[in-house]
């Protein structure tokens, strides 16, 4: 009986170990997955090659998801007078001439999600300003899951 | 009782074990300069920008990005640094900026520093090499007319 017991009480002492072992290497960062930027439909905005004059607005729709949890969103404009590329790029539209930007547009905002969040319809009213430059730009997407994988996506639009 | 101690050892020493073992840090950031002047010429122009763009991939999180422009020889520099916003507190990311390059900055050989900072505060740095250049004085109105011979 004794001999029965004493065999139990080892049998935890290296068992226990070994299952905090197991848990405490699974338990953190899982997360592999990059959060996804999706089409609302017709209501999906800006798209590619899309024209926007001054003084109106771009209304912002896209859907984010994430299987663990989103974190967070910005919104980026820069010009592209000069014709430049970056990898993630969708595809050009029609070139304007190289030009040197005089006043162009910049916006760089930061948005949060609301915590828990697996999927959020992102909606801004982005007001396109009166004295910029009109032309050629791109509009950069930048979604953050909750464990900081970055998804990007540029759009390239025209202000009229 | 001896064979209880050892194995009450051997407890121990498997936790303090798999617990050093899961604490393992991150690996340092990652950068791979995509481009370094408009297409990747290496040429920035006096008064206007220098395109710089970069892929960056960091388990430990992003911390701050820091960028450094010096001439190589003389003492003039330009200096960016990022630690807030888009790129900060994020695994991978593609930086993108343009620039800007001052009037004033002298021509000739630059160096640029590209520095990484995770919050472990593992740095990484890549480096390239920058040219600035007269300005073509392109004006939007000339543009069509100014590569005439």
């Amino acid at each position: 009986m004794t001999m029965k017991k004493n065999i139990t009480m080892k049998t935890k002492y290296i068992l226990i170990p070994l299952l905090c072992a197991l848990s405490a290497c699974s338990s953190t960062d899982k997360d592999t997955a990059v959060p996804e930027i999706i089409p609302v439909g017709d209501a999906t905005a800006p798209l590619n090659c899309q024209e926007y004059p001054r003084g109106g607005a771009i209304f912002f729709d896209y859907l984010f998801q994430d299987d663990t949890e989103l974190g967070a969103y910005n919104l980026e404009i820069h010009n592209n007078f000069d014709h430049h590329t970056h990898s993630t790029e969708a595809g050009e539209c029609k070139q304007d001439p190289v030009k040197e930007p005089v006043n162009p547009w910049v916006l760089n905002k930061d948005y949060p999600i609301p915590a828990g969040s697996t999927s959020f319809e992102a909606k801004q009213t982005i007001p396109v300003p009166e004295d910029i430059d009109p032309g050629e730009y791109h509009f950069m997407i930048r979604l953050t899951d909750r464990s900081g994988w970055q998804q990007l996506k540029s759009v390239s639009i025209r202000v009229l | 009782m001896k064979t209880n101690n050892i194995i009450r050892l051997f407890a121990i020493v498997t936790l303090v074990a798999a617990f050093a073992a899961c604490r393992k840090t991150p690996s340092a950031p990652k950068i791979t300069l995509t481009e370094v002047g408009h297409e990747n010429t290496g040429k920035a122009e006096q008064g206007d920008d220098l395109h710089l763009e970069a892929d960056i991939l960091a388990e430990g999180l992003i911390k701050s990005i820091y960028v450094e422009i010096h001439q190589e020889s003389g003492s003039y520099e330009i200096e960016k640094s990022y630690t807030t916003g888009k790129y900060i507190g994020v695994k991978n990311t593609e930086f993108h900026e343009h620039i800007d390059i001052p009037a004033e900055a002298p021509l000739g050989e630059y160096h640029l520093h590209f520095t990484v900072t995770d919050n472990e505060g593992q740095t990484a740095t890549a480096e390239a090499h920058v040219e600035v250049i007269e300005n073509d004085g392109v004006d939007d109105d000339e543009e069509e007319h100014h590569h005439e011979d």
